[in-house]
């Protein structure tokens, strides 16, 4: 299904799920996968499994420092947002327990495969009726809001969205994303965020907690399918590959689990979605039966068409060499980036505030 | 095979086409651009520049554009573009295509080149002794260093001192120097043979005309240098030369405070740095005259011993 794209991304996938391909490219190819790998976020990721692998010293001297380049960063990043924890949890102690998602949630809990993934902004998740109360503690240590606090943006995440706009701290440079629940208020989705905070788990880390193995899979998914514009998000995908392997490694009831609890949340669609595209597109090892019983959740034969057929194309790192082709890209990205919109709120709601966005661009007020 | 080789037309055609990949110090930059005026100048001002015609590894992939707009006729402008990301440059005028190239390009590096420890620094060398002049813009490092280099001295680079960080080395990065406002007359004056591009009036540094690093310095970037001297330049119009000696400690503190990447390299910048100070002798420099500085550092440089 996807044979048409170029040799670098046939060279970046295959390297995904063996390593030691890296070796076997030469000048351009490496060059290329190169290339390719930094653009898509991969790079950190691809050069930490290489130095695990113990075959990073066997890569050509200029690909090895430029490699170890980007894991410098990654590393800075990774430790920039373990600070934060830190100081979140200095905070925060005598409010609630932490619970992290995505990336920092990765990095506590020291997932073999994902070291070197990049992340900007530490994301965590407070039952709903705390958000104020943790959003004054913050404000009070010296977290601040970009939006200004009367403007339309602020009224509109806490409005519609699932997250309060991003806090920062004044003397730092990640962003705090203060979650209530996984997806927006608007969503045509409604996974009950209580749920999710009464299975949330300890880690590695002390004092921290993390989501349950189905539910951190399944919150993948969904920032994945409903809450992205698609475009280029093959570390994405990669996440969610790492993210299987490991969890189904480490229970050996945990497919069982995860069929169990996107139905208990009502996400079986994106459960759908990951698991077809992690398969068909990075061979991740889904045991057939439980491939077979998410097929149920497939959408009609129309959408599944085109989900299959447009949306590797705006996902992927694709390089298109003809006019015709790159046409075709962008339709895919415009689409799915409109498709993100749709599944976020209805449709009157998107139009208003399409129509505020666009107001506003042109220098006009909002009064609310 | 340098851009000295190759003709005006070759090089505009390459620009054009499949683009030129040139080699500076440790990176290999290809470069498109359809921009006429920019051609010549590269022919001229990157002319020691090994111009590489075989398939290697790139570091940058610049892209120098004209926006598809009115400004492509009216008061033209010209965009930088990189696959490497976006460094947020507003668009140029389009004849100051090459001031673009050359800051936009200082973005890419300071932005991915973690592999060093970048420090915000000239770097020159003598008698093989490493001399690095960390500055702040506006304090004349630029100038000297142009001015070092027209007297013999190894130009390492006049803005980066790249430190690698598993040799603990300075690694040559001979990019041309931005001479800025009174500076370019200063170094016509001093070196009347420096080849120096055209005058680019009004931007956002003031006037600027760039220096073309001599042979000898780009053939040899290559080789890295051992760092023996830390000098903090200042221009001072009434001082003509005067060299205060620095604590370690605190020159250790004013040249990683002075870093682009110093966060970032962590542990391995602190110690880059912490060996780098300790080979190396340190001091405040005040300055009005090249000449006597010339003089005196040199003296200096072979005054130190040769191993320490």
């Amino acid at each position: 299904m996807y044979t048409s794209h170029s040799s670098a991304l046939s060279s970046l996938i295959l390297s995904l799920s063996d390593i030691s391909y890296v070796l076997s490219l030469k000048n351009v190819e490496l060059d290329d996968w190169l290339h390719l790998a930094k653009q898509s976020g991969l790079l950190a990721t691809l050069g930490y499994r290489l130095k695990e692998a113990g075959l990073l010293s066997a890569v050509p001297e200029k690909a090895r420092r430029t490699i170890l380049g980007v894991m410098h960063f990654s590393d800075y990043l990774s430790q920039m947002a373990q600070w934060e924890v830190n100081r979140l949890q200095r905070t925060l102690k005598d409010v609630n327990d932490i619970v992290l998602l995505k990336g920092a949630a990765y990095i506590a809990q020291k997932i073999p495969g994902l070291q070197g993934r990049y992340l900007s902004d530490v994301d965590i998740l407070v039952p709903e009726e705390q958000v104020n109360q943790v959003e004054h503690h913050l404000l009070q240590a010296g977290w601040e809001s970009h939006k200004p606090a009367s403007g339309y943006d602020d009224y509109y995440y806490r409005q519609w969205m699932h997250e309060i706009p991003p806090l920062r701290h004044r003397f730092r440079s990640v962003d705090v994303d203060l979650h209530h629940r996984i997806l927006p208020r608007t969503s045509r989705l409604k996974p009950d965020p209580d749920l999710l905070l009464s299975a949330a788990q300890p880690c590695l880390k002390a004092g921290i907690k993390v989501l349950s193995a189905e539910d951190q899979f399944l919150h993948s998914c969904i920032h994945l399918f409903y809450d992205s514009e698609l475009k280029n998000r093959l570390r994405d995908l990669v996440d969610l590959d790492v993210l299987f392997r490991f969890f189904s490694k480490k229970d050996e009831n945990f497919n069982q689990k995860l069929l169990e609890r996107a139905h208990q949340l009502g996400v079986q669609r994106p459960l759908y979605y990951g698991l077809t595209f992690t398969k068909t597109i990075l061979k991740t090892p889904i045991p057939d039966e439980v491939f077979l019983s998410v097929q149920q959740y497939k959408p009609n034969i129309f959408i599944n068409f085109i989900m299959s057929k447009w949306l590797p194309l705006a996902l992927l790192p694709i390089e298109c060499n003809s006019y015709l082709s790159s046409i075709n890209r962008q339709i895919s990205i415009w689409g799915f980036y409109m498709r993100s919109h749709w599944l976020r709120m209805p449709p009157f709601l998107l139009t208003k505030h399409l129509i505020t966005k666009t107001w506003m661009r042109l220098g006009g007020n909002v009064y609310k | 095979m340098r851009f000295s080789d190759l003709s005006l037309s070759t090089i505009h055609h390459a620009l054009r086409t499949k683009g030129v990949v040139y080699q500076c110090g440790p990176f290999t930059i290809q470069l498109k651009a359809n921009i006429p005026s920019l051609a010549a100048q590269i022919h001229n001002l990157f002319a020691h520049y090994p111009f590489i015609n075989n398939d290697v590894l790139i570091n940058f992939r610049v892209n120098l554009v004209r926006p598809h707009t009115h400004r492509y006729w009216w008061r033209p402008q010209v965009q930088f573009k990189t696959a490497e990301g976006d460094p947020g440059m507003a668009p140029f005028p389009l004849d100051h295509a090459l001031p673009m190239l050359e800051w936009g390009t200082n973005w890419c590096i300071a932005s991915q080149s973690h592999f060093y420890l970048m420090l915000h620094s000239a770097v020159v060398e003598y008698l093989g002794k490493g001399v690095l002049l960390p500055a702040w813009p506006g304090s004349g490092k630029s100038t000297l260093c142009a001015a070092f280099a027209m007297r013999g001295w190894r130009m390492l680079s006049d803005e980066f001192g790249l430190i690698d960080l598993e040799t603990g080395l300075i690694q040559p990065l001979p990019k041309l120097i931005p001479l800025k406002n009174q500076s370019i007359e200063v170094i016509r004056n001093f070196a009347p043979d420096a080849v120096i591009g055209p005058l680019f009036t009004k931007t956002r540094k003031g006037d600027v005309a760039h220096f073309r690093p001599p042979l000898a310095s780009v053939a040899q970037s290559d080789i890295q240098a051992k760092p023996r001297l830390v000098i903090f330049p200042k221009y001072q119009p009434d001082t003509r030369f005067k060299l205060i000696e620095v604590t370690k400690a605190q020159a250790l503190l004013r040249l990683a405070n002075n870093a682009f990447n110093y966060q970032v390299v962590g542990k391995k910048g602190f110690q880059a740095v912490k060996s780098l100070i300790d080979q190396s002798s340190c001091y405040e420099l005040y300055f009005n005259d090249l000449d006597t500085v010339i003089e005196n550092l040199q003296q200096l440089i072979k005054s130190l011993p040769s191993e320490e």
